[in-house]
């Protein structure tokens, strides 16, 4: 499978783009490298991308430094056009991989792809995700490059193809490809195949044209390097496998199997819900004490409920928030909530230049800081071809930029069993409470639920909220109170935001009743004592945080643990107070 | 040696988008269109097509503000100093905003290359100028940076880039019509910027199957010989440009009735838009419509076709109301304009 996606990969590089391999470790890279350098025609050129790469180092600029010095304007080549063969740029630890940046390689793929043109060197790429398993998602390109690249190595494939031995490249296959370069355009799919390839991508819900597009191409390709004329089946097959399937958003089997079972579990549900909104009804009492036999596999969905929680606490802890966040921002002497670097971000004013550091830069200001020492400089550097001005390196001032730091709150949602029973619904209420205020405030979001024996990221920080609102909808209820391991859980995701120079809120909501201890058993009492534990943790970094707690009657120990936290604790007020209201003015 | 533009015509489906396109070209002052939707549909191919399609405009030689040699009071500092002015033909500008960009790269700033070697003080003009008279298209726009939203806030309404930097201080025009474009999921844009557009237009991939295919082979016929391939549509690209042109010359003498505007009004009153930029840019756009098919006066019906894509985004919303804009403006549509 390998062997045969960089054999496709070498018939017409520009065609795909290049391609995407998940790894296990920098070994696999190493052969993948030797075995594309011998199918690649001879001066194609391999360059890696250093860490932490800059947009401006994609395309040519002038080199100041070096104006400077020789008095002329020298223009340094950009990484796109720096040589002067075929590129493949090689890219590592795609997590860094700056936001600009990115769009930069997209466009520079698009423009690859539109103009294919002759006889011009051109740039592709080979992205490489270092990976443990599978499903672990460490290391994400962006959509938007991933889209645009036609081949997809996964992980499986890969760690297959090298038990098997089955990626040295020979004379026969260097052969093979350049029998397939010379019949790659005149390979032709037919009708059938063409809808076939078609109803996949539509069971796939592959979105957009691109990939279509690629596995045609692909399968192209692999017809020619089997040196038929015409796409097979076994092609198309292949070419899907290799370029459409990595690119899905539903697997058909998967999808249909759980259909059934959401089905089913939801007939499961609504009879629980029945029964049990009957018996909330009769008896309020009656379930503290079920509360003590968490059964670990029951689920319920619960509608989000008007939480009759006030906007003023909410507004409040906010503004409480923000403002202790500035204090202690102005410790570190930087100022209002903004964060400093000289990369992205609203220019305000000048700097000393930093060498290396991608920076615009300001003359005037340069210009000035030089006039001081011109007569002494004119005596020092008399030797040196005559300027007007004579401007070294250390005069020269750049651009400071600054931006507003982004806030992310995090969610922290209780669906155990305890409190799905009673409030979830109301709890989801309070969560999009909290939303309306995070979209006022254009903060992101991050949504975790623990129920049973795990905690879960529901949704990943982002600014979407109607994302974020879907999550919390189809969230269900049921299972034991992980607290211990949602509160580490959350930690990392407060730590991982603040690594990225966003700013963490908390907000937990539950009922505090923690009865499963991290490694998945219920004990009480051990459970308790590991969230302490790790509330600790919370309290040392200084996140804000607000504890929600939606239990019916809110007990001592949730209060202390929200205390420990170092969170601003507040017990949801009851609802039902209120629904009853309405009930009786309505009769 | 670039390889020929795939043809507008040949661009299957995505009626409200191609639609919204040209009512672009035809008013140019309109505003812009958003294109929220999914990945390759086809969204910058629709663009760049376009621009081929329409005629190829006026342009004062060497002017990198693309100036209008007929518009003589507007005219850069640089052709103001020119005493003949001369002529050249160019083709519409599409110009991409990439996300990364900074804002010297979209204002302008000062020329290095001119100040170190000539010790002259020169705009190096940002992309803003170069978008002037086409079309400025950002892609992922609700991704865009904060203090680069301000700024294109700022010029796509008054239409003039002030730069006040670096020593310089200049004033060029800078009307162009933005094409925004992203995907609801990765996060919302902000409401001033939403304002700006004229037109929102949801763009999917097409689930019928038989249209798929029609894409695919267009594209496949395409690809193995792009010049065969747009000799064949040529026909078709020669209409629609006339029409265009056509319909930019009508556009100044199309009428609107009182009753009509009237209407418009109302619609805008029930659906409660914000502010009057709802009737205004609908009036504007149901004047190009009406012009597009070869009317003089505007009727129901074209207010009817195109008020969707006008209103979709100016409703006040919730915003964790993710219900569908669409069916409620629909339904006050058939109302209100029955």
């Amino acid at each position: 499978m390998v062997k045969t996606a960089l054999k496709v990969f070498s018939v017409c590089p520009s065609a795909f783009g290049g391609l995407v391999v998940q790894i296990p470790s920098y070994f696999y890279r190493k052969k993948i490298l030797i075995s594309l350098k011998t199918l690649l025609p001879e001066g194609t050129v391999f360059s890696p991308m250093p860490l932490g790469l800059k947009s401006d180092q994609l395309h040519s600029q002038i080199d100041m430094l070096d104006s400077l010095v020789k008095g002329e304007h020298i223009i340094r080549k950009g990484i796109f056009d720096r040589e002067n063969f075929d590129q493949l740029l090689i890219f590592n630890l795609i997590k860094n991989l700056e936001k600009n940046v990115s769009s930069c390689i997209c466009s520079e793929i698009d423009k690859e792809i539109q103009q294919k043109s002759k006889g011009l060197k051109s740039n592709f790429f080979i992205f490489f995700e270092e990976k443990c398993t599978e499903d672990s998602d460490e290391e994400k390109l962006s959509w938007s490059i991933r889209d645009r690249i036609a081949l997809n190595l996964l992980l499986n494939d890969v760690v297959d193809a090298f038990n098997q031995d089955e990626i040295s490249i020979d004379t026969s296959d260097v052969l093979e490809v350049q029998i397939a370069k010379k019949i790659f355009n005149e390979v032709i799919t037919e009708e059938p195949q063409l809808n076939f390839l078609l109803e996949t991508a539509k069971i796939l819900s592959v979105e957009g044209f691109r990939p279509i597009f690629f596995t045609l191409s692909v399968s192209r390709a692999l017809a020619a390097l089997g040196e038929r004329r015409i796409v097979s089946q076994e092609d198309l097959e292949l070419a899907i496998s290799l370029s459409l399937f990595p690119k899905a958003k539903s697997l058909p089997d998967y999808s249909r199997h759980s259909e059934e079972e959401l089905q089913k579990e939801n007939v499961d549900n609504s009879s629980h819900e029945e029964s049990q909104d009957i018996s909330s009804s009769q008896d309020n009492t009656s379930e503290n004490d079920s509360e003590k036999q968490v059964d670990l596999n029951e689920e319920k969905e619960t509608e989000s409920v008007e939480a009759f929680l006030q906007e003023s606490i909410l507004n409040e802890f906010l503004k409480k928030e923000y403002v202790q966040r500035v204090s202690s921002n102005s410790e570190n002497g930087n100022g209002q909530g903004l964060n400093e670097s000289s990369l992205s971000g609203k220019g305000y004013r000048s700097m000393n230049w930093r060498p290396g550091a991608s920076n615009q830069i300001k003359i005037i200001e340069s210009i000035q800081a030089a006039i001081p020492h011109q007569s002494q400089r004119i005596k020092l550097l008399k030797n040196r071809k005559k300027m007007r001005i004579y401007v070294l390196p250390n005069d020269l001032k750049v651009v400071k930029r600054r931006k507003k730091t982004r806030n992310t709150t995090v969610f922290l949602v209780d669906a155990s069993g305890s409190s799905a029973s009673r409030r979830l619904g109301e709890a989801k209420g309070a969560v999009e409470l909290l939303l309306s205020q995070c979209y006022i405030r254009r903060d992101e979001v991050a949504l975790i639920s623990f129920k049973g024996k795990k905690s879960e990221l529901l949704l990943a920080p982002t600014r979407s909220l109607v994302r974020a609102k879907k999550c919390l909808l189809g969230l269900r209820g049921g299972g034991g109170t992980p607290m211990s391991m949602a509160l580490e859980h959350a930690f990392n995701v407060c730590n991982f935001e603040y690594s990225q120079g966003k700013i963490p809120a908390l907000v937990v909501l539950s009922d505090g009743g923690a009865n499963v201890t991290k490694d998945g058993i219920g004990n009480r009492k051990q459970a308790y004592e590991e969230a302490v534990i790790i509330a600790r943790l919370f309290k040392n970094s200084g996140i804000k945080s607000i504890f929600i707690d939606i239990a019916e009657n809110p007990l001592i120990q949730t209060k202390h643990l929200a205390d420990i936290v170092g969170s601003t604790y507040v017990a949801l007020p009851k609802a039902n107070s209120k629904r009853i209201v309405d009930i009786v003015n309505t009769n | 040696m670039n390889k020929p533009h795939y043809p507008f015509t040949a661009i299957v489906g995505q009626h409200e988008m191609l639609l919204a396109l040209q009512l672009c070209a035809v008013d140019s002052l309109m505003g812009g269109v958003l294109i929220m939707g999914h990945r390759g549909t086809g969204k910058s191919t629709a663009i760049r097509a376009l621009t081929h399609v329409l005629p190829k405009i006026r342009v004062s030689k060497n002017c990198v503000f693309n100036c209008s040699p007929e518009n003589k009071e507007e005219l850069c500092s640089s052709c103001v100093k020119k005493n003949k002015l001369v002529s050249e033909y160019r083709q519409v500008p599409v110009v991409d905003l990439p996300l990364g960009a900074t804002e010297d790269r979209i204002v302008g700033s000062l020329n290095i290359q001119k100040a170190l070697s000539e010790g002259e003080k020169e705009l190096e003009p940002g992309l803003l100028a170069s978008a002037h008279r086409g079309f400025l298209y950002v892609d992922e726009i609700n991704l865009l940076d904060d203090h680069l939203v301000d700024l294109l806030i700022d010029v796509s309404a008054s239409g003039v880039n002030l730069i006040e930097r670096d020593g310089l201080s200049i004033k060029h025009l800078a009307k162009f019509v933005l094409v925004g474009s992203g995907n609801p999921e990765e996060g919302e844009l902000r409401p001033q910027l939403l304002d700006r557009f004229a037109f929102s237009v949801d763009v999917t991939t097409s689930l019928v199957l038989k249209e798929r295919i029609n894409v695919v082979k267009l594209r496949q016929a395409y690809d193995d010989s792009p010049e065969n391939f747009l000799s064949n549509w040529e026909q078709k690209e020669k209409k629609l440009a006339s029409q265009i042109k056509l319909a930019k010359k009508r556009l100044q003498t199309v009428s609107m009735s009182d009753q009509i505007l009237e209407k418009i009004t109302e619609l805008c009153l029930s659906l409660k838009t914000d502010g009057l930029r709802g009737e205004l840019s609908l009036s504007k756009a149901a004047r190009a419509y009406a012009a597009l098919n070869g009317k003089k006066e505007v009727k129901l019906e074209h207010v009817k076709q195109i008020a969707c894509m006008s209103l979709r985004h100016r409703l006040r919303r919730d915003p964790l109301d993710d219900s569908n804009a669409n069916i409620r403006v629909q339904k006050v549509i058939e109302e209100v304009l029955k």
